[in-house]
């Protein structure tokens, strides 16, 4: 194939983080009049190599051409458009209060010297005639961004990009944020674009990637495996590429036996992540609960928690049902809820140690209200000994402490309060390998004791490891519940949570 | 979306809610005390609201620009510190013989220059410009004690008092000035691209920056022009009272925070505004005027901001709650 085929090379690219190879060795080619898809893990390398494109990166080794031109040397986050690469990232770069004509002509007005005075009904003029031509909706100039739905501010930024006249447009997950039907107009609109453009598009979505794109590369561990033609690809084949077989970590084994129910969901509908979802929790067992950003996995522990944005289901617990469960009813039902903003929610960074441990249970050891400090220190103490946290003394500020050890303080306030269900809400993202083990045999530990563990978890060999049954969900949708004992089951995890049916 | 058209009454109310108090306040006062609606009554209120007025532009601009997060976003309480150290140089020089524009150029140097120390510390220094603007009024406090040995000073100039006193059209010329500098400022904010920009950037910042805008700048500029605003109001403080009463500064601060944020209510987009801090400085010079011609006790004046700032909080915050 000769070089003039492609309209924007990265050749070899690598990038070297203090400890961490982000990328090895990159190429990725895209030609014009392509949908080239990019498809790996949480922490495959697909944000850092485009994160290099944007120019928010510098690469330490490669090149990058563009419409033959070497532009290594020449991205960054300002010149980037006027090369001919524009971004739709995930997040939403409006301002809600600007109308849809001061918004797409933010920093280009059209103005009148010498004051620069805007020519506003030429602007509105101007944005309804862009809007309905480059990407096809009707909308009156005059609105205001935080009046439009979510697919419609994203347009907004995608027509914004689309007057620079760029040769190649990145989307980077677009559609998590969308619902059905303004996926299938942005897609409309992508295939209308790559007949004289190239378009690299990130997705999470599998069913998606092979509709949409004609060639698909594949990153796994800041390595390319392979690009591949769409057309001769399945899901399954797909995912096999993206994971590999080499994940094997340290999980306790399952020697875990259930017992009565504990938990008891039927029909549960929030108000806005998830509807009709039931299944039960019973002692003794870890149950993984796991989907994409946006299918509302990530919002069931904390429904269980503090149901007030439930709408409609059922939450059983010990055998009885619970109408109303606020934080402090499910402390005083034996609830433990581990929160996965650690900074934000789960420590309290400023109190020490032994209060952040004592703080469900103060109840037990404080007597007629006032807290009796020997109890406090034993019992602090005991749980600083049994999971190992890593302080200098029970007074320490928690906020010091490794993000491991804040961990373990936050699990030991349930231990303290002897709970009976644990929820952890990614109980190990941004903690270390070693710290990792640790909290996975205190948790198994907590299970093997007679408790019940709802473990939200988006890391693929964490869920299968630990869990002893997992639920994946999709769009808000429970898509698959299965055992894992005795069956090699990510593939199937991995498919269902990209809206594939799995055969389980 | 569908139901635009039919939107209910309330919403509608809501929608309008700070002219419909206006006008109701406006109907209350005319029936008590017909005088009210005078041509002579109506230009005293906007020589009342003019120093306030024009202060207030300039926090307006910074709170366009700053987003309105209370505690993170832009603010400055230094504003009528530096407005009252602009009008006491002004005096200081005067006194001493000086020729009145001198004082005033000295002044509008030092006002930027205050200008400029917060906005580098706020753009540059990423400091919260709440902690800021707050040491920067104590320090002012401070000079504007020292450079008037903590006593009135008298301003005697034939200029500021052809300002105050003589009148075009039924308005001494210092009501003028305040419409012309509302209407300076409107243009600049509302017609020009520079206000687009310094919207977006108050609305998202990182909108602003990935359309190519100059963030740092703007957000600058919004602070240096709040020091030129100062002036001009500090200029007719003196022109109106003849005198400078140290500490005169620290009394306005509150009002032109309320000034500023009372604005949101009347506009369409519940934000702080130009026309909406023209309209609330006009509003506070209505009431504290129409209660003396009642002969309320002007202490009620205080309880009646008092809650007119708290409706105005409650109506932006549960608008902007539908909104986003």
């Amino acid at each position: 194939m000769g070089k003039s085929d492609y309209i924007l090379e990265m050749l070899d690219i690598s990038k070297e983080f203090p400890g961490v190879k982000a990328l090895q060795n990159v190429t990725i080619q895209i030609k014009a009049g392509e949908v080239h898809g990019l498809v790996g893990e949480n922490g495959a390398g697909k944000s850092t190599i485009m994160k290099i494109l944007a120019g928010l990166y510098s690469n330490d080794e490669g090149q990058i051409i563009f419409d033959g031109e070497d532009v290594t040397k020449k991205l960054n986050a300002r010149t980037v458009e006027q090369i001919g690469i524009s971004f739709i990232h995930q997040e939403r770069y409006v301002a809600p209060h600007l109308t849809v004509a001061e918004m797409l002509f933010l920093g280009i007005e059209k103005t009148k010297s010498p004051f620069k005075f805007m020519k506003r009904k030429e602007m509105i003029k101007a944005a309804e005639k862009m809007l309905s031509e480059k990407v096809g909706i009707k909308l009156s100039g005059n609105k205001l961004i935080g009046e439009l739905t979510v697919g419609e501010q994203q347009l907004i930024q995608l027509c914004r990009a689309l007057m620079n006249d760029p040769k190649v447009i990145v989307f980077d997950e677009p559609t998590a944020v969308l619902a059905k039907k303004e996926t299938d107009r942005l897609f409309k609109i992508i295939n209308q674009l790559k007949k004289e453009k190239g378009v690299i598009y990130i997705s999470h979505y599998f069913g998606e990637i092979l509709d949409l794109c004609d060639r698909v590369t594949v990153l796994r561990n800041g390595m390319k495996i392979d690009t591949v033609n769409a057309c001769d690809m399945t899901i399954n084949s797909l995912v096999t590429m993206m994971v590999g077989r080499d994940v094997l970590e340290q999980y306790p084994a399952k020697e875990r036996n259930a017992g009565e129910v504990l938990l008891s969901i039927k029909g549960l509908t929030h108000k806005k992540y998830f509807k009709d979802l039931s299944f039960d929790i019973h002692r003794g067992e870890i149950v993984g609960i796991t989907g994409l950003m946006g299918s509302g996995h990530d919002m069931v522990g904390i429904s269980i928690y503090n149901n007030s944005e439930i709408m409609a289901g059922s939450i059983e617990f010990k055998g009885k049902k619970m109408t109303r469960i606020s934080p402090q009813i499910a402390v005083k039902e034996k609830m433990g809820y581990l929160p996965d903003d650690r900074r934000g929610l789960g420590a309290i960074q400023a109190m020490s140690v032994k209060e952040n441990i004592t703080l469900a249970c103060l109840k037990n050891i404080a007597k007629k209200g006032v807290i009796s400090e020997k109890e406090e220190n034993e019992c602090a103490d005991a749980q600083i000994q049994k999971l190992r946290i890593k302080t200098l003394n029970r007074n320490m500020q928690a906020g010091l402490l490794s993000g491991g050890n804040q961990q373990k303080v936050v699990l030991s306030r349930w231990l303290c309060a002897s709970s009976e269900l644990y929820i952890l809400n990614q109980p190990t993202s941004g903690i270390d390998i070693g710290a990792r083990a640790e909290i996975y045999s205190i948790i198994d530990r907590l299970a093997k004791d007679g408790a019940g563990i709802l473990m939200i978890t988006q890391d693929i060999p964490e869920l299968y490891g630990m869990s002893d049954r997992v639920i994946v969900m999709y769009r808000g949708e429970k898509k698959l519940e299965i055992e894992t004992k005795g069956n090699d089951i990510s593939d199937q995890i991995i498919i269902a949570s990209m809206g594939g049916i799995g055969d389980g | 979306m569908d139901n635009k058209e039919k939107r209910p009454l309330s919403s509608i109310v809501i929608q309008y809610s700070g002219y419909i108090a206006f006008l109701g306040v406006v109907i209350l006062f005319t029936m008590k005390a017909p005088v009210f609606l005078n041509p002579k009554n109506i230009s005293n209120i906007f020589l009342q609201s003019s120093v306030l007025g024009i202060v207030s532009f300039g926090l307006t601009g910074i709170f366009i620009g700053g987003g309105d997060h209370v505690i993170r976003g832009g603010t400055d309480l230094s504003i009528t510190s530096n407005m009252a150290v602009s009008a006491a140089i002004v005096a200081v020089m005067l006194n001493n013989g000086y020729h009145l524009l001198l004082g005033i150029g000295l002044a509008l140097i030092v006002s930027l220059a205050i200008g400029a120390i917060n906005a580098f510390a706020v753009v540059k220094l990423k400091m919260i410009p709440l902690l800021v603007t707050i040491c920067m009024m104590y320090i002012l406090q401070g000079v504007e004690k020292l450079i008037t040995n903590n006593k009135v000073i008298p301003a005697n100039s034939a200029i500021l008092s052809f300002i105050a006193n003589e009148e075009i059209l039924f308005a001494p010329i210092a009501a003028w000035i305040f419409v012309i500098v509302a209407l300076l400022v409107y243009l600049l904010y509302n017609s020009c691209s520079y206000g687009n920009h310094v919207s977006a950037i108050g609305g998202n910042e990182l909108a602003a920056r990935a359309s190519g805008i100059n963030v740092s700048l703007i957000v600058a500029s919004t602070y240096l022009l709040a020091g030129v605003l100062a002036v001009i109001s500090g200029i007719l403080i003196l022109a109106r009272l003849s005198s400078l009463t140290p500490g005169v500064g620290d009394l306005m601060l509150f009002d032109v925070m309320l000034v500023s944020y009372l604005g949101a209510v009347f506009s369409k987009r519940f934000r702080p505004n130009i026309p909406g801090t023209f309209f609330g400085a006009l509003f506070v010079g209505v009431l504290t005027n129409g209660f003396t011609m009642i002969n309320v006790p002007s202490y009620w004046v205080y309880a009646i901001k008092g809650a007119l700032i708290l409706i105005t909080v409650s109506i932006t915050t549960m608008q902007r709650r539908r909104v986003l």
